[in-house]
């Protein structure tokens, strides 16, 4: 009987492993065939082309059914909670079942190969779930400079090129899309609610309702204000999820949780070729846009060790660009190959520097 | 459910906030113009500083914090060039009146949308971290800090006459004119562009009446 408790579960992840991967492989192609509204003449934003949404008269009308949802039940019931309940315990709920689901972000870190983020979301549970009081407090963040590393099997299987398929909006659930939504089924089992939820169902839909409402009052006037800014509300928040989700899947782009590169760090020159290029308030204009995806393939404190690894690139007939920062007392190099706008190319160079022995090369932005 | 129901909450929340900061600054040193994160960390110092200011609150004062806030935020968001962005391949199709008209219109929108917001900032924290340079177009990254959750607020800056102007505003990975984008291609796939003008001006209109 024990056997079969642990081996059910186990089962159904496995089904759905399968099922994501080859649902995924058909929303690839699906997601092609509709995107490529390109438009030439501002080619400097990164277009991520239009969505794919041949559902959109069922996802309207439950767009409208959410809508509702919201001013007739969630808000009130959020607006009387807030009222009974003051706002730091509200947020100590917030955090508590935030703590619970560390299991989905430590599991899909690991399973984007960020092992340091996955010890830095298990350091943040353990530390949280006893110091923290079950989740109540977040000691890791305030103490100890842990940030979350908000990781979910949607943002996975994006990492590994699944596209996101059609525009789905749930009743209840809201906007998602094919792959986030087979992410969703996958991170269930990792949820301790999904197995209260399988002892008590009941019990399992209160605390989902429980969160939505703990939630929503930590946020009212939000959703009201994300109308009024729209002219077409539903196509606004269509077009908002899916950047936020492009954006998530793209994390390790922003280069925000570099080992070497802090956030106060500005560049101070370019090396292109062997001729350094000063990117100062000047504003001298360096081949190089500031928006392009660049594979990181080292840093370095000595010069020389980063120019002799650019060397190793040029034998392979790699260009890169050594990026000088400058931190006041010392200065660092950090060397990157420049792969323009598109995501997808530069996560290709990162598999193939990477498998060429730059095991330390990853894309930054 | 809990990665994709609250985020354009907080998203929204967010952007309002922090156009509403940024463009409360009066006025742009010479000197600030070279460094984009003096630019726009100058400008929503003194805007948090302004909406802590106990003279200035209160509902009486909102007319004119509204006329003072839209002759800062003309100095500061260069909306002639968030018009062009958000139309894209359907500017250039359009005449210099019908252009002129778009850019006035989609302005009073995120005034009477965003400005009108102020009053929402509760203590907000803002947090500036790197900019990128690059030619003559930065990048501004910052945090906004609400309620215990960090939000990031990149900003996107264009240098002409030696000066900055803001040109988008990206909240959570959202970009403001790319979401206003696709919402005006969804309408012009429908309607011609004399729809899409009516359908602003209905909204710039309902807003005012506000």
């Amino acid at each position: 009987m024990k056997n079969r408790d642990s081996f059910f579960p186990q089962l159904c992840r496995i089904c759905f492993c399968c099922l994501a991967i080859w649902l995924g492989s058909m929303s690839v192609v699906f997601g092609q065939g509709v995107t490529g509204n390109d438009d030439p003449a501002f080619g400097e934003e990164q277009d991520i082309g239009l969505v794919s949404d041949p559902l959109e008269p069922i996802n309207r009308a439950f767009y409208h059914f959410n809508d509702k949802l919201y001013f007739w039940a969630v808000k009130p019931v959020s607006q009387g909670y807030a009222y009974l309940i003051a706002e730091d315990v509200r947020m100590c709920v917030r955090s508590f079942l935030k703590n619970l689901l560390a299991p989905v972000r430590i599991v899909n870190n690991l399973l984007q190969g960020k092992v340091a983020n996955s010890g830095v979301e298990t350091a943040r549970f353990v530390i949280n779930s006893t110091l923290g009081i079950a989740g109540l407090a977040d000691p890791a963040k305030n103490e100890f400079g842990l940030s979350p590393k908000d990781e979910d099997l949607g943002q996975t299987l994006g990492v590994y090129g699944v596209g996101e398929g059609i525009y789905i909006c749930w009743p209840f659930f809201g906007p998602s899309n094919v792959r986030d939504t087979i992410g969703l089924a996958g991170d269930f089992f990792l949820s301790p609610v999904s197995y209260l939820a399988m002892s008590d169902a009941g019990a399992g839909v209160a605390v989902e309702a429980g969160r939505e409402v703990n939630n929503t009052s930590l946020t009212l006037g939000d959703y009201e204000d994300f109308k009024e800014s729209a002219i077409d509300p539903y196509v606004s928040l269509r077009d908002a999820y899916r950047q936020y989700r492009q954006k998530k899947i793209r994390d390790v782009a922003v280069g925000s949780d570099s080992v070497y590169i802090s956030s106060s760090d500005r560049i101070e020159k370019i090396y292109v070729q062997n001729m350094p290029v000063p990117v100062s308030s000047e504003l001298d204009s360096a081949p190089v846009l500031v928006d392009d995806f660049f594979v990181q393939v080292g840093t370095s404190v000595d010069a020389e060790q980063v120019l002799a690894m650019r060397q190793k690139l040029l034998a392979m007939d790699t260009e890169a660009v050594v990026k000088v920062y400058d931190r006041g007392d010392y200065k660092f190099y950090a060397l990157q190959v420049p792969v323009g706008k598109k995501f997808e190319i530069a996560k290709q160079e990162e598999q193939r520097l990477c498998a060429a022995g730059f095991s330390e090369a990853r894309v930054v932005q | 459910m809990k990665n994709s129901n609250k985020w354009h909450l907080k998203f929204l929340s967010v952007i309002i906030l922090v156009i509403a900061v940024s463009v409360l600054h009066q006025g742009i040193s010479r000197a600030a113009a070279a460094d984009p994160v003096v630019f726009v960390k100058d400008a929503v110092d003194e805007i948090i500083s302004i909406l802590q200011d106990e003279k200035l609150a209160g509902p009486s004062r909102k007319a004119e914090r509204k006329s003072r806030v839209v002759t800062i935020i003309e100095k500061k968001f260069d909306f002639r060039e968030m018009s062009m962005r958000a139309l894209a391949r359907h500017w250039k199709d359009r005449n210099p009146q019908e252009q002129d008209r778009f850019v006035s219109l989609f302005k009073k929108l995120l005034e009477n949308t965003y400005i009108a917001k102020i009053d929402t900032y509760s203590g907000e924290k803002v947090v500036f971290k790197k900019a990128a340079l690059q030619g003559s177009k930065a990048i501004v990254y910052s945090e906004l800090v609400r309620k215990n959750v960090e939000t990031p607020v990149n900003y996107m800056l264009k240098n002409s006459d030696d000066h900055w102007m803001v040109y988008d505003v990206e909240v959570e990975g959202v970009s403001l004119v790319n979401n206003y984008r696709t919402q005006f291609a969804s309408i012009l796939s429908k309607e011609d562009f004399a729809g899409l003008i009516a359908r602003l001006e209905e909204k710039v209109n309902k807003g005012a009446a506000e």
